[in-house]
C-alpha cells in the first residue's frame, strides 16, 4: 500500500512518515503543495493524506486540481480549522474524509484504513421488498421514495428480515442479532419494534408466523 | 502592567451618565417645539395688543363723534336769555334728556350762575374741570358720578350777545361703548388664541416631520443591532446623510477589525493545534509519568482553544440582511462530515430542497453542524433532519433515538459549559452557541421529545428567505 502525505510541518510531517511505516505502508512526504500535487498526479497511490494549510499552493487548491485530473485515489484531509465550515469545504473539493487537529495517530491510521477499504469496492447494495429500499451503505430506508424515520434497532431488526428476505426468523435469533452481549434479553420488546415498523412502513410489510418468529417478503 | 494601565484608564474615563447628557441637551423636538410657542405667543400678544387698539379706539372715536354731534346742536340752538342767562331756543330731540339717570346729560354752565342742566341729571350736576380753559373740545372719561363712569365732551363758547365764557358739556355714560368694546375682545382674544393654538400645532407637525429621518436613523441602527441590517440604506435628506456615511464607514471599520480578529483567532488555533499533536503523538510512544502529563495537559490544551476559537467564532458574528443560504445543501453536506466522524450513526434528511435562509452559509453549517453531532454523539444511532417552511420561518427538525432529555433539564442545557452525559468529550459550548447564533440572526431554538424515534427533538426556526 503507498500513501502520500502531505504536511509542511518540519516535526508533524516525519512523525506520520515514520508511523505509518512502522504500519506497513510505503510513504511518500511532500513538504508544500507544489510538490504534493506533483507527486499525486504522476505517482500512483492508494491514499493521500493532506494538510489543508500548505504553504504555496493550499490543499484545498491542490485536491481540487487532483480532482480535475481524474486522480481518484482517496484523500484524508488534515485541519487545523475545525468550523463544520471548513470541514464541509474540505469533503465538497472532493475529500473522502477528515481529521480535525490536534489527533492521534492510532485514529488516523483507523481511518486511513477505513478509507482504504471503503474506496476497493464494497459498492452500495440495495435491499428491496416491495415499496420498501433500504441501502445498506448509507442505512437509507425509503417508503415510496420518501425518507422513513427509524431507531438504530429498528433499522437492525428490518435490515435483518431483509437480509433473509422470504425466511421465517425466530425471537431469539433476532435479539440475539440486534443487542449487545450483556444486554437485558427481554423478548416482549421485539415485538414493540415489529409494532412500530409495521407502522412506520405498513401493517402488512412483516408476517407473525404463529410459534416460530417473523417472516419478510414481498407483497403478493 | 500595561494591561493594568488600560483598565484604570477605562475606569477613569469620565463617561457621563445617559440621564445626565440627556437632561442637558434635552430633546431636539421639545427644544424646537418650545422656541416655536414662544415667538407664536409673543407675535400673537403683540399683534392682539396693536389690534385692540385700533379697534376700541375706531370704536370710541365712532361713539364721541355721535356726542359731538349732539354738542354741536346743542351749542347752535342755544342763545342768551333776557336776565343774561343762558337758554336752549328748542329742546334737543333724544328723550333720553329728559328721562332721570337715563344716562344721557347735557349741561351748560358759566358766570357764576347756577348751571343750566338737562333733566335726566335730576339734582345732580357735571362737575366741570379746572383746566380746560381754552375755547378747544375736549373729550375725556369721567367717573364723578359712582354709580356710572361716563364719557364727557366739553367746550367753552362764548355766544353772541355775551361776554361770558360758557362750558357746554355733554355726557353719556360709557356703558354702551363698553358693551361694544367687550364684544370686539370677545371675538378677538379667542381668536388670536386659537390662531396661536393652530401655529403651534403646526410648529409640532413641522418638527415631527423634520426630524422624521432622525427617528429613521434610530430605527436603522436599532435593525443593526438586532442583526437584521448590515448597514444604514435608507435614502436620507442631505442634512443627515453625511452622519449615515460617517456611521456606516465606522461600521465597515469595525466589521473590518472584527473579521481580522476572527481571522487571528482562526490562526492562532492553527499555530497551536499542529504543535500539540505533535506533542500527544510524541508523548504516545514512551510510557512514563512526563508522558502522561503531556497527554493531560495537552488535552486541556486543547479543550481550551476549542473553546476560545468556538467564543471568538461567536462573538464575531452579525447577520447580514442580505445572506441567504439553502438549507438541505448545508444540512446534505453536514451529514457527510458528521457521518464521517460517526461511522456507525445513520444520518438523513427529508423535505423541501429549495428551502432558503437567511443566514450566512458558515453559521447555518455550524448551527447544523453542531446540532447533528449532538444527535449523533448522545443519540443511539439514528439521526433524522427534517427541513419545512412554517410561515416565514424555516424550520430544522433534529430527532435522534437517544434517551432524550427531560422536561426539567431542557432550560439547564442551554448554559455554557453544562452537559448532561459527562462521560463523553465535548466542551459543553454546542447548544448554546447554537441558541446565541440562531438569536443573533432572529431566530429560535426549542427542544422537544421526538414522536417517531424516542429520543431528542431539536426544532431549530430561522428566518426563510
Amino acid at each position: 500500500m503507498r500513501i502520500l502525505i502531505v504536511e509542511d510541518e518540519p516535526t508533524l510531517g516525519p512523525q506520520l512518515k515514520a508511523t505509518l511505516e512502522g504500519a506497513g505502508y510505503a510513504v511518500d512526504l511532500a513538504t508544500d503543495g507544489e510538490d504534493g500535487h506533483f507527486l499525486g498526479s504522476t505517482e500512483n497511490y492508494d491514499a493521500a493524506i493532506l494538510d489543508l494549510g500548505l504553504p504555496e499552493v493550499d490543499g484545498l487548491t491542490v485536491l481540487d486540481r487532483w480532482r480535475r485530473e481524474k486522480r481518484n485515489f482517496p484523500v484524508l484531509v488534515l485541519t487545523a480549522r475545525d468550523s463544520w465550515s471548513d470541514k464541509v469545504a474540505g469533503l465538497d473539493a472532493g475529500a473522502d474524509d477528515y481529521l480535525a487537529k490536534p489527533f492521534q495517530t492510532e485514529e488516523l491510521i483507523a481511518r486511513l484504513r477505513a478509507l482504504i477499504r471503503r474506496a476497493s469496492g464494497n459498492a452500495s447494495s440495495e435491499l428491496i421488498a416491495g415499496d420498501v429500499r433500504l441501502d445498506t451503505r448509507s442505512g437509507r430506508v425509503t417508503l415510496d421514495g420518501a425518507p422513513v424515520k427509524l431507531t438504530a434497532q429498528e433499522y437492525k431488526l428490518l435490515s435483518y428480515l431483509l437480509h433473509h428476505k422470504g425466511k421465517v426468523v425466530s425471537r431469539t435469533e433476532l435479539i440475539e442479532h440486534i443487542y449487545d452481549q450483556d444486554f437485558d434479553r427481554d423478548s416482549n420488546t421485539i415485538e414493540v419494534f415489529v409494532t412500530r415498523i409495521r407502522k412506520k412502513l405498513g401493517a402488512d410489510i412483516i408476517t407473525t408466523i404463529r410459534g416460530l418468529g417473523y417472516q419478510l417478503d414481498d407483497p403478493l | 502592567m500595561a494591561e493594568a494601565d488600560v483598565a484604570s484608564a477605562i475606569e477613569n474615563d469620565p463617561v457621563k451618565p445617559a440621564a445626565l447628557t440627556s437632561r442637558i441637551t434635552g430633546s431636539l423636538a421639545r427644544r424646537m417645539i418650545a422656541i416655536a410657542a414662544i415667538w407664536i405667543s409673543v407675535l400673537l400678544i403683540g399683534g392682539g395688543f396693536a389690534l385692540d387698539r385700533v379697534l376700541t379706539g375706531a370704536i370710541t372715536r365712532n361713539f364721541d363723534s355721535s356726542l359731538e354731534y349732539v354738542l354741536i346742536a346743542m351749542i347752535r340752538s342755544s342763545e342768551i336769555g333776557p336776565d343774561g342767562e343762558v337758554r336752549l331756543i328748542e329742546p334737543l330731540g333724544d328723550q333720553r334728556f329728559l328721562e332721570p339717570y337715563s344716562g344721557l346729560y347735557w349741561q351748560i354752565s358759566g358766570g357764576g350762575q347756577e348751571p343750566y342742566r338737562s333733566r335726566s341729571l335730576w339734582e345732580r350736576s357735571l362737575k366741570p374741570p379746572k383746566e380746560h380753559i381754552d375755547n378747544a373740545l375736549h373729550t375725556y372719561n369721567s367717573n364723578q358720578f359712582p354709580d356710572e363712569e361716563l364719557r364727557v365732551l366739553e367746550r367753552n363758547v362764548i355766544l353772541p350777545g355775551s361776554k361770558t365764557s360758557w362750558r357746554f358739556q355733554i355726557a353719556q355714560s360709557r356703558e354702551a361703548l363698553d358693551l361694544q368694546i367687550g364684544a370686539v375682545r370677545g371675538t378677538l382674544i379667542p381668536s388670536l388664541a386659537l390662531l396661536g393654538l393652530g401655529l403651534i400645532i403646526l410648529a409640532a407637525l413641522q418638527t415631527f416631520y423634520g426630524l422624521l429621518p432622525l427617528r429613521q436613523i434610530r430605527r436603522a441602527i436599532a435593525a443593526m443591532r438586532g442583526g437584521q441590517n448590515r448597514r444604514v440604506t435608507a435614502p436620507l435628506p442631505l442634512e443627515v446623510q453625511p452622519m449615515v456615511d460617517e456611521l456606516n464607514a465606522l461600521l465597515a471599520h469595525n466589521e473590518k477589525q472584527a473579521e481580522e480578529a476572527r481571522l487571528h483567532a482562526g490562526n492562532l488555533a492553527h499555530a497551536l493545534k499542529t504543535p500539540l499533536t505533535v506533542l500527544v503523538n510524541s508523548a504516545a510512544d514512551t510510557k512514563s509519568e512526563l508522558a502522561d502529563t503531556i497527554r493531560r495537559e495537552a488535552a486541556t490544551m486543547q479543550r481550551q482553544v476549542d473553546h476560545h476559537l468556538a467564543r471568538a467564532r461567536a462573538v464575531g458574528r452579525r447577520g447580514a440582511a442580505q445572506a441567504r443560504a439553502n438549507i438541505r445543501d448545508s444540512v446534505d453536506s453536514v451529514s457527510r462530515a458528521v457521518g464521517l466522524l460517526y461511522p456507525n450513526v445513520r444520518l438523513d434528511a427529508e423535505g423541501d430542497k429549495t428551502l432558503v435562509a437567511r443566514v450566512e452559509r458558515q453559521d447555518l453549517d455550524e448551527l447544523i453542524g453542531n446540532l447533528l453531532e449532538n444527535a449523533a454523539k448522545y443519540g443511539g444511532g439514528s439521526v433524522f433532519v427534517t427541513v419545512q417552511r412554517d410561515g416565514g420561518m424555516a424550520e430544522i427538525l433534529v430527532e435522534d433515538d437517544g434517551a432524550g432529555i427531560s422536561p426539567a433539564d431542557r432550560q439547564r442545557i442551554f448554559d455554557r459549559g453544562v452537559r448532561l452525559d459527562s462521560g463523553k468529550p465535548g466542551t459543553g459550548l454546542g447548544l448554546a452557541i447554537v441558541r446565541d447564533v440562531a438569536e443573533i440572526y432572529g431566530g429560535s431554538i426549542a427542544l422537544e421529545e421526538s414522536e417517531d424515534l424516542g429520543g431528542l427533538l431539536v426544532r431549530l426556526k430561522l428566518p426563510a428567505g
